[in-house]
């Protein structure tokens, strides 16, 4: 006797609905994209020091505002590494701290130069009356390494002084939560 | 948000994998290069616009909160308020608050706080004088140039 036996034709989706997948992904894409910092970085990664009474940041600075930053970081000139600053301790080789504005190292004298050049092309329309001639209209923030030499500060400030740029700020971090 | 639905309801069925690849790659991409940036705030500390190379004349004696620190690799740090040795912050501010206080009874609030610190002081002693200075509400906070490193009386 012939038996038909008639097979259940069961035909099954197992592929997964990858739809919901792409729409979380989509997702992280965009927070990622959106808070990417792709522009020139003129902050380089230091630690600067922390001070609790640090002014918050304005969200919204003055449009005709112009600030240069210098950075005052550890670097030996060869690249070769500096074992006291590598263990945490404080260097105090002169030239293993180097002034930088957006990403280039300048000596002491060059970035003397630089201020006067920069101050130059960043004039307030008139003259001080208290100091008889036109000061530069230019912000400078002085971001140093919390071990960095005051002596560098102090020689920055000065050259900032010969070139006409009063507007000095000094960069701080607000102290992390439970941070004295 | 992207709807689902059946296969069958679909006659052009997309093949997404492809789209997926480049999305897992850029998502990887922008992960790996994603950073949280500390909120980083400035002090205004603006020169004076009349004062020339040599600094401002000497105001005489106790008109002034002078802190003076200097650094030495062996000894480490060393901060003195006017002649007297300070041991730690705690000390140091509330030596700057008494004077302050008093500056500002007699009605002399722009008495200025001086930082005076040696070249090698790490800047983050300084700024911890800055810091106490604001606290303190300083209307004037000014920094000495040109010091040598000379340790504070004992």
């Amino acid at each position: 006797m012939h038996r038909k036996v008639k097979k259940a034709k069961l035909k099954e989706d197992i592929s997964p609905n990858v739809v919901p997948m792409i729409d979380i992904m989509f997702l992280l894409l965009l927070f990622f994209m959106l808070g990417a910092d792709m522009s020139q970085r003129e902050a380089i990664e230091i630690s600067i020091p922390r001070a609790k009474n640090v002014p918050e940041p304005k969200d919204v600075e003055a449009k005709d505002k112009v600030t240069v930053t210098v950075n005052i970081h550890h670097a030996t000139p060869s690249g070769a590494p500096c074992p006291l600053n590598d263990n945490n301790g404080i260097c105090r080789e002169e030239d293993h701290w180097q002034w930088q504005i957006m990403g280039v190292d300048y000596p002491r004298e060059e970035m003397k130069k630089q201020l006067v050049v920069i101050a130059q092309d960043n004039l307030e329309p008139v003259a001080d009356t208290a100091a008889g001639v036109k000061l530069s209209a230019l912000f400078l923030l002085i971001r140093a390494d919390e071990k960095a030499p005051y002596g560098d500060v102090q020689k920055l400030t000065e050259y900032a002084g010969l070139a006409k740029i009063y507007k000095i700020q000094l960069a701080a971090n607000k102290p992390l939560p439970g941070e004295k | 948000m992207a709807g689902g639905g059946e296969a069958e309801d679909n006659p052009l069925p997309i093949n997404v994998v492809p789209m997926v690849d480049i999305i897992f790659c850029l998502c990887v991409f922008f992960m790996c290069s994603f950073k949280f940036r500390e909120t980083e705030g400035k002090f205004d500390s603006w020169l004076p616009k009349d004062k020339g190379e040599g600094g401002a004349p000497d105001p005489g004696p106790l008109q002034e909160m002078r802190v003076i620190m200097t650094w030495d690799q062996s000894a480490g740090l060393s901060r003195a308020y006017m002649h007297k040795k300070v041991k730690d912050d705690t000390e140091l501010e509330a030596c700057i608050r008494e004077a302050h206080d008093d500056f500002v009874a007699k009605n002399k609030p722009d008495i200025p706080l001086i930082i005076d610190g040696g070249a090698s002081v790490p800047w983050k002693e300084i700024m911890t004088v800055v810091n106490i200075g604001k606290a303190l509400q300083v209307k004037n906070l000014e920094f000495a140039m040109g010091v040598a490193d000379k340790p504070p009386p004992k």
